[in-house]
């Protein structure tokens, strides 16, 4: 709260930075970068959690319990496939991305 | 009130990154730096150091770790050498082009191949166009206070730029000697707290730095670098001044000792410097008019100063501590004769490498050159130093 | 201008033995000294040396010492070992030898031609001392009698440099040699 508050008491000024910076974020998230997506088979899961472990950007949660079984943040999932792999019961397929199931 | 420690180069070192109260250190060990690595190491773990060590797996992570934390708002402090430098090459062009005021000591010794342990200027030549300021220091207390001067210098806003503070490996890192050394109290109020300038890392209000540069911006902002390097050399007067005021002793960029009427002069970097003045001063006491001039600021390089301590002065002597292969001579030569702009005799002496002691029947020895030498001469530097034989002397056996 | 020269083995502590002499005579007496060792691929019982430069002005010379004025050599197998310990001495040169042999130093001062030997055994000393036969300080002891240093400084910088009972052990080594040192 004191950091929004001290940030409030501030005024934003034009400042001429030496060097290279960049503050204006113009590009998408990486999941625009897929081009195929993992889809997981509900019914096989048992919601043990290595693909949540194994997935290089931290984008999947895995629910003890509730819907999904697997929850993937899809603005950042680039389709590398690794949870798939990694899947000890092989309920995980990569689909195309675009396929009406993703 | 000062009081005087006895401490060799790198105690030194650590004396003066220890009393600028670094936050972060990441140092990796490499002979001769060693000490500097081991001695932050036993004051952080003692707690007379505040600041956090971070154990790195090799000096490009050591540099680029003391990046990282100097971008998120501290003074952050490693150290190195020789090889260890040249490992950390393509992060001081980062750390220079990001406009981080790193200040870092590099203790000189010979690059590989031939591999070896002792003095040489080559490891911080390599990097002489990395966008760093560069220091030499001819004693163990010029170590300790140009690394204060060079917090100064690198973190002010018209300079913001990374500075080197360079001294001979064992000759001074391992020499010990008397160090005036202020209270913390002065240092403090001189070097002052640690304020990011240009950008830093902020969680709450987050920058891309480093972003990828196109031709439509590179130019300019290597021409921000350039104006940092003009202002440094305004800079290093200012603050220099400040500290003679307050500690009572001054540097410049470049310092003459007896030039004012010398015939013949001696240019040099490093702790040979000192021997060249004690040489100079026995040689007057025989009434030979010759000087000695030591640079301490190599980049930016003092043109207008060395043109004129050297006004007037008939010969010019430029020792360069490292080979400049390929070139028309060493480092050191090529800015003199620049700077000199053909108004004196200016004849380059490569020796000192690896190690190989510069003493003062070598700084004889350059004097007699010097003088004897004709304007007609081959004007190739001479390697002032070198054995008989030279091609001759790893002669072994093999089958053919 | 004095320059000095140490000659040991490694592990004899020629390095610890040259910075107490520098923190005896830069901090104790006010005076200014250097130390510019020379290093290797380092071991024990290799033979090491080091230079030192003592002035009463900050001491320009940043290189090792060919022509000493002082010479301390703290093992008599130095020589053995084709190390000329008298290499570049003035006629007025003085050793300081780690030995109780008067027939040792007199060999010495004729083979390489000192002007003066000081002697004494540090090693026995220091055995008897520190229980431990590095004889650093107890030369060191010795050293004063060539008027460089005073023993009061030596005993001051020993204390300083080792610490806690170490200090107080090297410091009485120091004494005693000084106090047992002979000469020719």
């Amino acid at each position: 709260m004191q950091e929004l508050q001290n940030k409030l008491g501030k005024t934003l000024r034009p400042f001429n930075a030496l060097g290279p910076v960049a503050t204006i974020f113009g590009a998408v998230n990486t999941g625009a970068w897929r081009y195929e997506r993992p889809v997981v088979d509900a019914a096989r899961c048992l919601r043990c959690g290595v693909c949540g472990r194994y997935c290089p950007v931290d984008a999947i949660t895995v629910q003890k319990s509730g819907d999904p079984c697997v929850d993937i943040m899809w603005e950042f999932c680039k389709g590398c496939g690794i949870c798939a792999n990694e899947c000890p019961q092989k309920c995980i397929i990569m689909e195309e991305e675009g396929n009406e199931n993703g | 009130m000062a009081e005087y420690m006895m401490l060799d180069g790198n105690a030194a070192a650590v004396q003066g990154m220890a009393m600028s109260r670094v936050k972060v250190v990441a140092a990796y060990p490499i002979t001769p730096q060693s000490s500097i690595a081991e001695r932050l190491s036993d004051l952080v773990a003692s707690g007379e150091l505040q600041a956090t060590y971070m154990r790195v797996e090799s000096e490009h992570s050591a540099l680029s770790a003391t990046l990282g934390a100097q971008l998120a708002g501290v003074r952050a402090g490693t150290a190195t050498s020789s090889v260890g430098l040249a490992l950390m090459h393509e992060i001081c062009n980062a750390a220079s082009g990001m406009r981080v005021p790193i200040v870092m000591p590099v203790v000189n010794r010979a690059l590989a191949s031939p591999w070896s342990l002792w003095c040489d200027h080559q490891d911080s030549m390599a990097e002489r166009d990395s966008g760093w300021l560069q220091l030499y220091c001819q004693n163990v207390q010029e170590i300790y206070d140009l690394t204060l001067m060079a917090y100064r210098l690198a973190e002010h806003e018209r300079v913001l730029l990374p500075a080197m503070v360079c001294f001979d490996g064992f000759f001074l890192s391992h020499s010990m000697q008397k160090v005036a050394v202020p209270a913390q109290a002065e240092v403090d109020s001189f070097v002052g707290p640690y304020t990011p300038k240009n950008v830093w890392l902020d969680p709450t209000d987050p920058v891309f730095i480093n972003d990828l540069i196109t031709m439509e911006e590179f130019t300019e902002m290597k021409y921000q670098m350039k104006e940092g390097f003009a202002s440094a050399a305004d800079v290093f007067n200012e603050v220099s001044a400040e500290f003679a005021e307050r500690f009572g002793r001054r540097y410049c960029a470049a310092e003459g000792y007896m030039t004012e009427d010398a015939e013949a002069v001696i240019v040099s970097l490093g702790s040979m410097s000192g021997t060249v003045r004690h040489v100079v001063r026995e040689m007057r006491s025989r009434g030979e008019k010759v000087g000695a001039l030591k640079v301490t600021c190599f980049r930016p390089f003092p043109q207008k100063e060395v043109a004129r301590l050297l006004a007037g002065v008939g010969r010019v002597a430029v020792f360069d501590r490292s080979a400049g292969l390929g070139a028309a001579g060493g480092p050191l030569f090529l800015e003199v004769k620049d700077a000199l702009d053909g108004k004196a005799f200016v004849k380059n002496y490569i020796g000192g490498l690896g190690g190989r002691d510069v003493g003062a029947s070598t700084v004889e020895r350059v004097f007699a050159d010097l003088r004897a030498a004709r304007e007609e001469d081959d004007r190739a530097p001479v390697w002032c130093d070198v054995k008989e034989h030279p091609m001759q002397i790893r002669q072994v056996l093999r089958f053919v | 201008m004095l320059k000095l020269k140490f000659f040991g083995l490694g592990g004899q502590g020629i390095v610890t033995a040259a910075k107490t002499l520098s923190v005896a005579v830069s901090l104790g007496e006010d005076k200014f000294a250097v130390t510019v060792p020379a290093y290797g691929h380092e071991r024990r019982g290799a033979p090491v040396y080091t230079s030192i430069i003592v002035d009463d002005e900050p001491v320009l010379l940043n290189s090792f010492v060919y022509d000493p004025d002082i010479v301390l050599v703290t093992d008599v197998c130095i020589a053995d070992r084709q190390i000329d310990v008298g290499a570049g001495i003035k006629p007025d040169s003085v050793l300081v030898l780690n030995t109780d042999s008067a027939q040792i130093a007199q060999h010495y001062r004729d083979t390489f031609g000192f002007c003066r030997v000081y002697y004494v055994d540090g090693t026995r000393i220091a055995l008897q001392c520190i229980g431990r036969g590095i004889p650093n300080s107890a030369m060191l002891g010795a050293l004063c009698h060539t008027g460089i240093v005073r023993i009061e400084s030596v005993e001051q910088a020993v204390l300083d440099t080792f610490g806690g009972k170490a200090g107080e052990q090297n410091a009485r080594a120091a004494k005693q040699a000084w106090q047992n040192t002979a000469s020719l």
